[in-house]
């Protein structure tokens, strides 16, 4: 330690700050050295040389070989113990990409574009002031259509063969409708979001955090329903009937006097509260269809 | 010989001799930090075993573009020392240390007793320190890191290290000041009663 014999010998010493990794000090006898900016000012004061001196001379005892191998054991018996840990994780993580491989293979575009569509044409109509329906109204009566209408895509292809997949691959037709479903409600979120804001920009009035739970409401109900009528009842006429129930409510408060307000008016607590529960259903749904493992099962030919 | 990088890409494809190089090149350094903290031999290898541990499973997370690997695991040894100091393990259970440990073989008695004497007294200043305070004495002085360095480390600006750094020195040249005025008035003290004697 030069800078040590140094400051024991009371040699002036200035210190530099080098701006090397390590910190590296240049050290410098000429007392009359100028102290630029380069320097470390805080160690560059001579009463601490003889503090720092003393305590770079303080020694602690040196661990002994045993105890730095009982150290490299317990690392390499953690390390051990995370790749099993990741090895017993890795199965579910492989399943769920492959399940989303297979779902975004299958998922119906056309039925989303479809949706885009009819959001497309209800901004149009509503920005140039062709309908009366009050826009909260509109929002809550569109907010489920591309659920629904991903529901009828995938009952359709179920309908089609989609069994046949089924026996190709390791995923069950319920863990992959399951999927399906959640693809499809997460481009109903982005669309109904984005429409919402849409219409903020052609009514200043509108509260967005009301629409927010006008359209979750409906929005959970079709999911959830959606996702008992695909993995439960496997019947084309459970979804009709979940269609219909829902095109003859909207019309029932379109055509109903008052019956809008009433709707609108039932309060954000009764929304939030109906948003929650339908939710829940929804994840219980979701669980007990990723648990099912469908009736027939073949191992991966890929 | 290989270095640091080389060694985690190595750990990274599987190697398990490439966790114990990594571990018997820097575990002084380590021990010495969590030493210099807690002041006890056993908990100071307990910590650095912890440090090692967690050092080790999550190495996935090391990026050497970041800093040198081991300013991570002193990183992780501040860490590790603080979470120390906040458990009740460190409340309820602190441990005087014996000083012998500390001797080297090569003194004779008095030296030894000086020394010894000496080293005392310089635990004792470290001891007192406020910890923050003493974290960047220990890294700057023991461990010669820059300031730069010691920011990163513990997780504060550049200059809160500086000005903890300054404080902390001029605390422990009061605190040793006063140690050695009052060894010398207590030798003063014994010279004057044997006098009387």
């Amino acid at each position: 330690m030069q800078r040590k014999r140094n400051m024991e010998k009371g040699k002036t010493i200035i210190l530099h700050r080098s701006g090397t990794a390590d910190g590296g000090r240049v050290e410098n006898d000429d007392p009359e050295a100028h102290v630029g900016e380069g320097l470390v000012p805080e160690e560059n004061d001579a009463s601490f040389y003889g503090v720092i001196a003393r305590l770079q001379g303080h020694q602690i005892p040196a661990p002994t070989e045993r105890d730095i191998g009982i150290a490299v054991e317990e690392a390499i018996r953690a390390v051990r113990k995370r790749d099993a840990a990741v090895q017993a994780r890795a199965p579910f993580w492989n399943r769920t990409a492959e399940l989303l491989r297979v779902s975004f293979r299958y998922a119906d575009w056309t039925t989303m574009v479809y949706s885009l569509m009819i959001y497309a044409s209800a901004y149009y109509a509503v920005s140039l002031g062709a309908t009366t329906v009050p826009s909260y109204i509109l929002l809550f009566a569109l907010s489920p259509v591309p659920t629904l209408l991903g529901i009828r895509g995938f009952i359709r292809s179920r309908l089609n063969g989609l069994e046949e997949l089924e026996l190709s691959c390791k995923i069950s037709l319920p863990q992959m409708q399951a999927v399906k479903l959640f693809l499809y409600s997460v481009f109903n979120f982005a669309l109904n979001t984005g429409f919402a804001l849409m219409l903020l920009r052609t009514d200043s009035e509108l509260s967005l955090q009301r629409m927010f739970l006008y359209w979750c409401v409906p929005f959970l109900f079709s999911s959830a329903g959606g996702l008992a009528v695909a993995v439960y009842s496997k019947s084309v006429y459970s979804y009709y009937a979940l269609c219909g129930a829902w095109v003859a409510a909207m019309l029932c408060i379109v055509s109903t006097p008052g019956m809008a307000e009433r709707v609108l008016e039932l309060g954000t607590r009764v929304y939030g509260l109906t948003s929650a529960g339908l939710f829940l259903v929804m994840i219980v749904l979701s669980a007990a269809a990723f648990g099912r493992k469908g009736r027939i099962r073949v191992e991966s030919q890929h | 010989m290989l270095d640091d990088k080389q060694l985690i890409e190595e750990f990274r494809k599987g190697s398990e001799s490439a966790i114990e190089l990594l571990i018997k090149r820097h575990y002084d350094k380590v021990f010495a930090y969590i030493y210099r903290s807690t002041w006890d031999y056993h908990i100071a290898c307990d910590l650095s075993q912890t440090v090692f541990e967690r050092t080790v499973t999550g190495l996935g997370g090391y990026r050497s573009e970041r800093g040198a690997f081991l300013s991570w695991l002193l990183t992780i040894a501040v860490n590790t020392c603080r979470n120390y100091f906040r458990s009740s393990a460190f409340r309820t259970t602190r441990r005087q240390v014996a000083l012998d440990e500390t001797m080297s073989a090569d003194f004779n008695v008095v030296s030894l007793l000086e020394r010894k004497e000496e080293q005392a007294i310089i635990r004792n200043a470290l001891q007192e320190l406020p910890a923050l305070q003493r974290e960047v004495i220990i890294l700057r002085i023991y461990h010669e890191l820059a300031f730069k360095e010691i920011a990163e480390v513990t997780g504060s600006g550049e200059s809160t290290v500086k000005s903890r750094y300054r404080q902390g020195l001029s605390k422990l040249k009061k605190r040793l000041e006063r140690s050695e005025r009052d060894a010398a008035q207590e030798e003063h003290g014994e010279r004057e009663n044997n006098h009387f004697a």
